[in-house]
């Protein structure tokens, strides 16, 4: 195995040798999950400058974390939700996790009602519907394989509040990805 | 109708978007590591090094 390049490798091979400190190996790890983990972040609601920082701190925490993974599940799920904690973490330290039902700015309106009648709509745009605590329950939940107990401990939220930003945020989503009859591919454009 | 949009957008929500400056992203990061690597190799060093000294220096002074 140790003359295998580490893109011909598995996550939890990979994730095994960064564990013996093969930092390579856990490169080849940045590279696959990169793109998850930021897009995670922004669909949070970070900005992109913001999303990369955090991603890049989730990727360093969690190489001293690796020997954790023992690959029950999948490595994207891990980091996912390590980066998840961590920009909450930040959200909070910056004073800018204000849990109301504040709803998305006139921008955001904006750009939300035109895709209504495109023949696609995707699902970072149609995020931008939710208020900030949806959006934040939603992508924990869905996004950051967080169970809703979970993601009620990381938010400080009592777990009824937060099945119910969950369960608000789903019916947005649902209003805007599949309007008439359910959510279907079409609509979609990915399956 | 709701397992179906839940198993969709757990779906979506995996779709990870593309990004065009993914390497540079784990450039970075790698970099990142490997500096803390060095620092704290240097760091260990100087410990060692400090520790070896006041060793020494009881054992000549005692």
């Amino acid at each position: 195995m140790g003359a295998e390049k580490p893109a011909a490798l598995h996550d939890v091979e990979l994730a095994a040798l960064a564990a013996a400190g093969d930092r390579a190996a856990y490169g080849e790890l940045v590279r696959r999950h990169g793109p998850a983990v930021r897009g995670l972040v922004r669909r949070m609601g970070a900005d992109s400058s913001a999303a990369d920082d955090v991603a890049q701190d989730a990727f360093i925490l969690g190489f001293e974390q690796v020997a954790e993974f023992r690959g029950e599940g999948a490595f994207a799920g891990w980091i996912k939700r390590i980066a998840a904690r961590l920009y909450l973490r930040r959200m909070k330290k910056d004073a800018r996790l204000f849990l109301t039902d504040q709803t998305p700015d006139e921008e955001d309106h904006s750009a939300l009602d035109e895709p209504r009648t495109a023949s696609r709509m995707d699902l970072d745009t149609a995020l931008k519907a939710l208020s900030g605590v949806e959006r934040l329950c939603v992508s924990l939940c869905y996004g950051g394989d967080l169970s809703h107990s979970e993601a009620a401990e990381a938010l400080n939220l009592p777990l009824g509040t937060v099945k119910s930003h969950v369960k608000r945020g789903l019916d947005k989503l649902r209003a805007r990805l599949a309007p008439e009859a359910g959510l279907g591919a079409t609509r979609l454009g990915h399956v | 109708m709701s397992d179906d949009f839940d198993a969709q957008l757990g779906r979506l929500f995996n779709q990870a978007p593309a990004f065009p400056d993914n390497e540079a992203f784990a450039a970075r990061v790698t970099a990142r590591l490997d500096r803390d690597w060095t620092m704290r190799r240097i760091m260990i060093g100087v410990g060692g090094l400090a520790a070896g000294m006041v060793v020494a220096w009881l054992f000549v002074a005692g």
